[in-house]
C-alpha cells in the first residue's frame, strides 16, 4: 500500500496518553491526512478515544483493522514485535513512538523486515524537529565556535509523584524496555547524535543503578566520532534518583552551545569565560512549539512515504538504539548493581 | 520499650524521603513508606528504605498496607485535573479513616489555605480564605478529614506546612535561581516572616509528634524559631557560596506590598472581570478593522451616539484607563506575592528545630549536580576502562 500525499489514511495502534494528547490533535488537523481507526487491547479506551475525536472506528485487535497507509505504533516497546509483524506483513508504513525497539536485535529485525516488505519506517524522536536542535546543528556544522571539544548531556530529576498506579507500563521492566535510559535517554542521545552528526561512538565507562530489572540511573563516559573520524569526549547522565543538570552542552574551542529539553527553549551561546553571550530562538509557548515539532515530524514522514519506500538507519534511530543497548550490555558485563531493601 | 510503627503514605514526595531518613534513625520508631508503583518506590529502595507498593485509596489494600501501623503519616498528593485530585485524595482519606482499630493520623495540609499573600486580618486561623485552587483543595481535604474522623476511632493532627526548603526542595531552587536573576530584589530586605520550614525541621517536628502526641487538632508548621525571608535566602546562598540577593528599598517594597495585598483582597469575580478588561485593552485597533461584522457594529454605534456624549462618557474614560493600566503594569515588578505575606495566624506545633551545617553541605552538593554541566563528567561511575571494541 503506497501513501498518496493527498489522502493518507492513518491507523492508531494504542489509545494511551501519548496518542490522545500528542499525536491525535496534530493528525486531526494535518492537511491530507485522515485517521481511519484506533486499536487498543483495552477496547473501552479505544472507543472512548474514537468518540472524543469522532474517529470512524475502534478495534480491539489489529487483525480486525481495515487497510490504511500508515500506522502509528504507540504501544509499550516490549509488546511491539508481534504487532509490527502484522503491520509490515500487511504492507503498512509504520511510524513508531520512541523507543523504537527494546533491543538492537529487534530493531535490526524490524528494519530488515520493512525493507523486505518495501514499507517505510519512522520514529517519533520529536526533538530532532525542535528549532533549538536545528539551530545548534547549523552552528556546529558551520564551525562558528570552532571544533567540538566535549559534549555533555543530562536529563532527569528525582522521581516523586508519578500519578500512576501499579499497572503503569514503566513499572514493568519488560514492557518499558528497561528504565530511564530507554524512556528519557533515547531523546537525549538522539539530540546529541543529531546535533553533532555522530558517525560512531565508544563507551569507556557506564554505571547503572538497577532495581527489580528497572534501571533508575545511567551515567556514561566515552566519546563520539564526528567529522569523519575525530573522537570527541562525551559525558551523559540520565536519572530518576537525583536532580540532574538538564540539557546539552556542546563545548567548542571558542565557546559553548547550550540547549535544553523543551521545544520552546533557545539555543544559548556561552563564551570561553563561562558567561552567556547570546540567545537564539526560543518562544513563549511550549505547547505551540511542541505542537509545531510534532506536526513537522508527521509532515516529513507522510511526505517521505509518498516519495519512496527507501529509508536510512537514521530514520529509525538505529544508532541511538545501538548506543543504549551498549550501555545496558556494558552494565550487565561489568558495572555494579545496587539492590535495596525489598529487592 | 515497644517501638511505634509508622507508615508514610506518599513516601516518594517532597518531604517523604526526609521523613524516612530521619525516623529510620530513631530506635523508638519503626518506619516504612508506601508508594503506588515500583518506579516511585525505586529511588527510596535504592537508598535502603523499607517500601510497600500499593494503593491506599482501596480500603482492602489500605488494611493490608497499613494494618500494622500505630501512626499513619499522610503526605500523599496526586496529579491530574482538580476534580481528579479531589476524588483521589478524598478516597485516600476515606480509606485511612476506615482502618480498623485506633490509630493516630498525621495529615499534611498547607500554608496555602491562608491564601497566596497572607493577610492575617482577613484570614483567621479558624476560617482561612484560600485564593488559589491548591489552597482551596487543601482546605477541602482538611474539612473532609475531620468529618470522616467523627465516625472512626482515630485521632488526627493536621499540619499546615510552610514553604519547605533544603536540598531537593522547591523553595531552595527558587532562591538559588533568584541569585542568577539580576533584577530580583528581596522585599523589605527580607524582614517579613517567611512561613518557611527547613525539611530537616519537618522531620524533627514529626518525630516529636510521634513520640509526644499533642492534643488532636490543626497546627501550623514552620521553622522553630521562626525565620525571616532574609534568613532563608541567606542560608541557601551561604550554602552554595553565592552572593547575597540584593534588597528592595522600603518605599518600593511598600508600594509592591500594597499592590499584592490589594489584589489578594479582591473577590474572584472582580479578578475575572478585571482580567477580561485588561485583555480587551490589549487588543489592537487592527483587530477591529480585521473583523468586518465588529467593525460594522462599531461604525453604526458611533454614528448613532452624539459626539459630545461619546467623548465625555466613553473615549475619555478609555484613554485614562489605558494610560493608568499601562503605567501600573509597567512599573510593578514581577514578584511572587507569597514573599510579601504576613505571618500565618494560629498555633504553631511546638518542636525543637535541628538544622545544622551538614544540611548546608547537602544543598551545595545538590545544587552542583543540577546547576553545573561539568558535574555530568564526574557523576559516580567507577573507572572500568572497557572499550566498545573489547566489548564486541
Amino acid at each position: 500500500m503506497r501513501a498518496d500525499v493527498r489522502s493518507v489514511r492513518v491507523g492508531l495502534l494504542g489509545a494511551g496518553n501519548v496518542v490522545e494528547s500528542i499525536h491525535l490533535p496534530v493528525l486531526a488537523s494535518l492537511d491530507g491526512v485522515s485517521v481511519a481507526w484506533v486499536c487498543d487491547t483495552d477496547t473501552a479506551r479505544a472507543r472512548a478515544l474514537a468518540s472524543t475525536y469522532s474517529l470512524p472506528r475502534a478495534f480491539g485487535s489489529l487483525d480486525d483493522c481495515p487497510d490504511v497507509d500508515v500506522v502509528l505504533v504507540a504501544i509499550p516497546v516490549g509488546a511491539r514485535r508481534g504487532a509490527l509483524e502484522t503491520i509490515l506483513a500487511r504492507g503498512w508504513h509504520a511510524f513508531c513512538e520512541k523507543p523504537f525497539a527494546p533491543t538492537l536485535e529487534d530493531h535490526e529485525w524490524i528494519v530488515a523486515e520493512a525493507r523486505r516488505r518495501k514499507v517505510r519506517l519512522g520514529i517519533g524522536l520529536v526533538r530532532r524537529h525542535y528549532a533549538s536542535v536545528k539551530t545548534a546543528r547549523e552552528l556546529v556544522d558551520a564551525g562558528v565556535l570552532g571544533p567540538l571539544e566535549v559534549i555533555l548531556g543530562g536529563e532527569g530529576a528525582r522521581v516523586r509523584h508519578t500519578g500512576r498506579g501499579g499497572d503503569w507500563y514503566q513499572a514493568n521492566a519488560h514492557a518499558s524496555g528497561g528504565g530511564v535510559l530507554f524512556e528519557a535517554g533515547a531523546h537525549l542521545v538522539d539530540q546529541i547524535f543529531t546535533i553533532a552528526r555522530v558517525d560512531d561512538y565508544r563507551i569507556d565507562r557506564c554505571s547503572q543503578r538497577v532495581l527489580k530489572g528497572i534501571e533508575f540511573e545511567t551515567s556514561v563516559r566515552g566519546s563520539v566520532i564526528v567529522d569523519g573520524g575525530r573522537p570527541v569526549p562525551l559525558g551523559m547522565v540520565v536519572s530518576q534518583v537525583s536532580d540532574v543538570y538538564g540539557g546539552i552542552v556542546m563545548r567548542c574551542a571558542n565557546g559553548e552551545l547550550r540547549l535544553g529539553a523543551t521545544a520552546s527553549g533557545a539555543t544559548e551561546i556561552y563564551g570561553r569565560h563561562g558567561r552567556i553571550t547570546g540567545r537564539l530562538g526560543g518562544s513563549a509557548s511550549e505547547g505551540a512549539a511542541f505542537n509545531a515539532a510534532v506536526r513537522a515530524e508527521w509532515r516529513e514522514f507522510v511526505d517521505s512515504c509518498a516519495r519512496s519506500v527507501e529509508f536510512s538507519d537514521w530514520d529509525t534511530g538505529l544508532r541511538t538504539t545501538a548506543f543504549i543497548e551498549a550501555c545496558y550490555r556494558f552494565n550487565g558485563a561489568r558495572a555494579e548493581r545496587v539492590s535495596g531493601v525489598g529487592s | 520499650m515497644s517501638t511505634i510503627t509508622c507508615g508514610i503514605v506518599g513516601a516518594g514526595g517532597q518531604v517523604g524521603p526526609a521523613l524516612l531518613g530521619s525516623l529510620s534513625g530513631d530506635p523508638r520508631i519503626q518506619v516504612f513508606g508506601i508508594c503506588r508503583n515500583e518506579v516511585s518506590a525505586g529511588p527510596l529502595r535504592l537508598e535502603g528504605y523499607d517500601i510497600r507498593c500499593g494503593s491506599v485509596a482501596d480500603p482492602a489494600a489500605a488494611s493490608d498496607l497499613l494494618g500494622d501501623c500505630d501512626v499513619v503519616i499522610n503526605c500523599a498528593a496526586t496529579s491530574g485535573t482538580p476534580a481528579k485530585k479531589s476524588v483521589a485524595e478524598r478516597s485516600l482519606i476515606h480509606a485511612l479513616c476506615g482502618l480498623p482499630g485506633r490509630r493516630r493520623v498525621i495529615h499534611f495540609s498547607s500554608v496555602a489555605v491562608y491564601g497566596t499573600c497572607i493577610d492575617a486580618g482577613r484570614n483567621p486561623f479558624e476560617r482561612p480564605r484560600p485564593d488559589q485552587p491548591y489552597g482551596r483543595h487543601k482546605l477541602d481535604l482538611e474539612r473532609y478529614l475531620w468529618r470522616r474522623l467523627r465516625a472512626s476511632g482515630h485521632e488526627a493532627v493536621v499540619l499546615r506546612l510552610g514553604h519547605v526548603y533544603g536540598a531537593g526542595q522547591w523553595l531552595s531552587r527558587f532562591v538559588l535561581d533568584a541569585t542568577r536573576e539580576p533584577r530580583f530584589r528581596l522585599p523589605f530586605d527580607g524582614r517579613l516572616p517567611s512561613n518557611a520550614i527547613h525539611v530537616k525541621n519537618v522531620s524533627a517536628a514529626i518525630r516529636s509528634l510521634i513520640l509526644d502526641w499533642p492534643r488532636p487538632g490543626t497546627y501550623n508548621l514552620f521553622d522553630a524559631p521562626a525565620s525571616t525571608w532574609r534568613q532563608v535566602f541567606d542560608w541557601n546562598t551561604n550554602a552554595v557560596g553565592a552572593s547575597r540577593v540584593p534588597a528592595m528599598g522600603d518605599a518600593e517594597s511598600e508600594r509592591v506590598a500594597a499592590y499584592h495585598r490589594g489584589q489578594a483582597a479582591r473577590s474572584l469575580a472582580t479578578h475575572v472581570a478585571s482580567e477580561i478588561a485588561a485583555w480587551t485593552r490589549t487588543l489592537p485597533g487592527s483587530f477591529i478593522a480585521a473583523c468586518p461584522a465588529v467593525k460594522t457594529l462599531g461604525i453604526v454605534t458611533l454614528a448613532t451616539l452624539r459626539q459630545e456624549w461619546l467623548e465625555r462618557h466613553i473615549l475619555k474614560r478609555y484613554k485614562v484607563m489605558a494610560a493608568r493600566a499601562s503605567a501600573g503594569t509597567a512599573a510593578m515588578p514581577a514578584l511572587d506575592s507569597w514573599l510579601l505575606s504576613e505571618g500565618a495566624p494560629g498555633a504553631q506545633l511546638p518542636y525543637r528545630g535541628e538544622v545544622d551545617i551538614e544540611d548546608a553541605a547537602a544543598v551545595a552538593g545538590w545544587h552542583t549536580r543540577y546547576a553545573e554541566p561539568d558535574a555530568l563528567l564526574n557523576w559516580d561511575a567507577p573507572s572500568l576502562g572497557v572499550s566498545r571494541i573489547a566489548l564486541n
